[in-house]
């Protein structure tokens, strides 16, 4: 709520980067948006009374909050996303993601927009592809490959035996077994 | 080299490590002695080993019991006092410091250990698994007392004598939650320990008796009932303070408790078809070394900072010495269950796929698969830091959830058929026609959902499925109830079986609260002035009526006094001395039994004027907790033994277990 202008005024500026930067282009950017939002802190103290923040139709407000949900705060470092922490830079990201729904932006642009200012890092719903192809396809991997494992294991039903009663004709006997076993004689 | 002792420091501290070094000097004896008893087989060496337990409880008590006087009597010579604790504390924070950081926090861990060991001396019995059982008790003790009593001592002196101590962490103060969960999560993971032995002692001697079966569920069962409550009252503490008005967020410290969970899981229930039907002797004790190591994986996790994680105040300088202990588990584990693999081979013949065992199974392969998820999805922003360098991928709820929805509904699927089916082998006929009943009331109860409105396929997944598991054990009660001539009588003479129903039904309160609360949050945020109309929010009235600001010695309270509807909440923003600039939410919450009304203030005006909050409102939030305490209690019911215990475990089942 607090310094609804500075952020306001940040997102606009982060839009005109947009325009500039080349999506190619990589950096480190941890630096630069820490001396944003410690500006941007600054600026929120200069005008203390709060404007009203960006209101959006439901729909868009739903997304809103769905891409929030789902970008990290980059200075956090609790792991928390931006929908839920009270960082500076997280406000300032929030009404960012407004602005752009605002414009009509899609999930991803939105998305690929965080990805190239902070890096990976901030998006918690990691995009299927590249190497986070291991990372969504291994569970499935071990889904499928515990489930073929379990069903030749429950399959070995009726071969199985065979084997066992070739090697020990004499019917199982527990107590049998325990014996010979306390007494060493051939259990393992 | 360390210095541990200076006697002109600190009189209090040199009893303190004087203590932990003899009590290590124990362990390291009870090791030699339990595995020289082992080797030679001789019964007086063993007594020995025993004994020694008594000494390092002993020696331990004596630690844990100088370090809370110190905390106590605010003695800064004790380097852990100075550093974690304050005089202007009150008092039940003194005494939750104890665990409130790593020294203190091992040291509790090594004499929960310790007890464990010592309760495992007075009840193992006479036979090829004692010796093996200790010297395994002794090496976990080993590790801890040596990491205690050395690099991560509580008690080594302190270079400068402070006036008034450091203070503990602000997070951890916040809180009475505090004083609970750790002490649980250690109960858990230690009591793992346990269980981990008997595995160990097994597979050193190839021996799985009847006996060892019952002891080593009896000891699972108690952990895994310690680690859902400490998950769970973890999931509170943090519903309580963070102020996001969630309770669970996937953090990989979570996660770290979360794996060993549903590895026991899994295993409290494989190990039935080893109870009954005496097959996966070699899965059943590879599930336990897996799930001790998971625990251990964990507290590095958890102290080594390799990941972010809002744990991240645990931090300190044993994270490789676990990493070290985690590859020892892992190394010998795996060597011993490769050595004895052949030694532990099924007798009995395989299960038809529609039995009790195949849903077993079923359920042992989502749980792994659920364990093996998490566990990727924790790991994997280190990978990636280890293969690029720098930390550049994140894995947050979404990745989580689109795996544990379908999982957990599998489960709950799978938990719904299990009770119905026989051992061995089910007729096809007879399970379908048990099995209607339960679909239509699965059916039935989804479709009355759709009509009052739900439209989430989860949540009406989960209805259905809460419908049906809970017809099913109906059913299955009120049979069995006729067959005895009561339901006292049924209940008496199968109080196991009672038990587990009660844990599932507790699931299944647990499961609905997870899906309503995750599906129908309501979130807004507002800022009120003083003395102005109220605003709505949520469909309800909201009304600053008073700012205050409180002193209380060791920090700072401003509390907001809003009215909802009517309702006095206060909520707080705390601030603590050793943080002064960073603010510390204590949420208003109103509990309720369909919902739950969260009131977080998120920043005040420092001249008293207004306050922004963010109100919640979740629905079936407590029906999380409350799940949690029958589950729990359901465990507890499990443990009863029924008039006679041996007698009863040996007609039910159809091939005795072996051995």
């Amino acid at each position: 709520m607090r310094g609804g202008v500075g952020c306001r005024l940040s997102a606009v500026e982060a839009n005109s980067n947009r325009l500039t930067v080349k999506p190619s282009k990589r950096r480190k950017h941890l630096a630069s948006c820490l001396l944003t939002s410690v500006f941007c802190l600054s600026l929120a103290h200069a005008t203390a009374p709060a404007t009203l923040p960006l209101t959006l139709p439901p729909a868009q407000e739903g997304r809103a909050v769905a891409i929030q949900r789902n970008l990290r705060c980059p200075l956090c470092d609790t792991g928390e996303s931006i929908a839920d922490s009270r960082s500076d830079i997280s406000v300032k990201m929030r009404s960012s993601v407004r602005e752009q729904i605002a414009d009509g932006r899609s999930d991803s642009e939105i998305y690929t927009f965080f990805s190239q200012r902070y890096g990976n890092f901030v998006l918690l719903d990691p995009p299927k592809t590249g190497r986070n192809l291991l990372l969504w396809g291994a569970p499935l991997l071990a889904l499928g490959g515990g489930g073929a494992a379990l069903w030749a294991f429950l399959r070995r039903r009726g071969p199985a035996p065979a084997p066992d009663a070739a090697q020990d004709a004499e019917p199982y006997d527990s107590y049998l077994d325990q014996v010979r076993r306390d007494t060493g004689g051939g259990g393992t | 080299m360390l210095n541990l002792i200076s006697f002109p420091s600190s009189a209090l501290g040199s009893l303190g490590q004087i203590a932990l070094l003899l009590a290590l000097a124990f362990t390291l004896a009870g090791l030699a002695l339990a595995v020289v008893g082992g080797i030679r087989a001789d019964a007086r060496v063993v007594e020995a080993a025993r004994r020694a337990t008594w000494a390092v409880f002993a020696l331990l008590t004596l630690g844990i019991l100088v370090l809370m006087v110190a905390l106590l009597k605010d003695d800064f010579t004790v380097r852990y006092v100075a550093e974690h604790s304050m005089r202007s504390s009150p008092t039940w924070i003194k005494v939750t410091s104890l665990w409130g950081a790593l020294e203190g926090s091992i040291l509790l861990w090594a004499w929960l250990l310790s007890g464990f060991a010592f309760i495992l001396s007075l009840t193992l019995r006479r036979d090829a698994l004692r010796p093996w059982a200790l010297g395994t008790m002794f090496v976990s003790l080993l590790f801890f007392v040596g990491i205690c009593a050395t690099i991560a001592s509580p008690f080594t002196p302190v270079s400068v004598l402070l006036a008034d101590g450091r203070g503990p962490n602000p997070a951890l103060q916040n809180h009475w939650m505090m004083a609970v969960h750790p002490v649980l999560l250690y109960l858990g993971f230690v009591g793992l320990s346990v269980p981990f032995a008997y595995a160990v002692a097994a597979l050193v001697t190839g021996r799985l008796s009847d006996h060892w079966v019952v002891v080593t569920r009896r000891w699972t069962l108690v952990a895994w009932t310690f680690l859902t409550a400490a998950i769970v009252a973890g999931g509170w503490w943090s519903y309580e303070t963070l102020g996001w008005g969630g309770y669970w967020a996937w953090d990989p410290v979570e996660n770290a408790s979360f794996i060993p969970w549903l590895l026991t899981t899994a295993f409290l229930h494989s190990i039935q078809i080893q109870e009954k039907r005496g097959l996966m002797r070699s899965w059943n004790v590879w599930l336990i070394v897996l799930a001790y190591s998971s625990t251990v994986l964990g507290t590095f996790l958890n102290r080594s900072g390799i990941v972010q994680s809002v744990h991240a105040f645990a931090g300190g300088p044993v994270g490789p010495v676990f990493l070290g202990f985690l590859a020892f588990l892992l190394i010998v584990g795996i060597g011993l269950a490769a050595w004895r693999a052949p030694a532990l081979r099924d007798e009995a013949e395989v299960p038809s796929p529609v039995s009790r065992e195949g849903a077993f199974l079923a359920g042992n392969w989502l749980f792994l698969v659920f364990a093996f998820m998490v566990l990727l999805g924790t790991l994997f922003p280190t990978f990636v830091e280890a293969a690029q360098g720098r930390r550049d991928a994140s894995v947050g709820p979404a990745f989580y959830n689109a795996f544990a929805i379908p999982l957990g509904l599998g489960l709950l699927l799978l938990m719904g058929v299990g009770p119905l089916l026989p051992w061995r082998r089910a007729d096809g006929q007879g399970l379908m026609r048990a099995l209607v009943p339960l679909l239509a009331s699965g059916m039935g109860a989804a479709l009355i959902a759709f009509v009052f409105g739900i439209r989430s396929a989860g949540v009406l997944i989960t209805i259905a499925l809460a419908a049906y598991n809970i017809v099913g054990l109906g059913l299955l009660t009120a049979r069995a109830a006729r067959q005895a001539g009561g339901l006292g009588r049924t209940l008496q003479a199968q109080p196991r079986r009672y038990g587990a129903y009660t844990a599932h039904i507790g699931l299944v309160v647990l499961a609905l609260g997870l899906a309503f609360s995750g599906a129908y949050r309501q979130d807004a945020q507002a800022t009120l002035n003083l003395r102005a109309a109220p605003s709505t929010l949520l469909h309800e009235q909201l009304e600053l009526t008073g700012l205050r600001e409180v002193d209380r010695g060791f920090g700072q309270s401003t509390i907001a006094s809003v009215s909802i509807d009517g309702k006095p909440f206060k909520a707080r923003l705390n601030t603590y001395v050793q943080a002064p600039g960073t603010l510390f939410p204590a949420p208003a919450v109103r509990y309720g039994l369909l919902g739950d009304t969260y009131l977080v203030v998120t920043s005040i005006d420092p001249g008293g004027q207004w306050a922004s909050v963010r109100l919640i409102e979740s629905p079936l939030v407590s029906w999380i907790w409350w799940g949690t305490l029958i589950i729990c209690l359901g465990a507890g019911l499990t443990l009863v033994s029924p008039a006679r215990p041996v007698a009863r475990a040996v007609p039910a089942g159809l091939a005795p277990a072996t051995d």
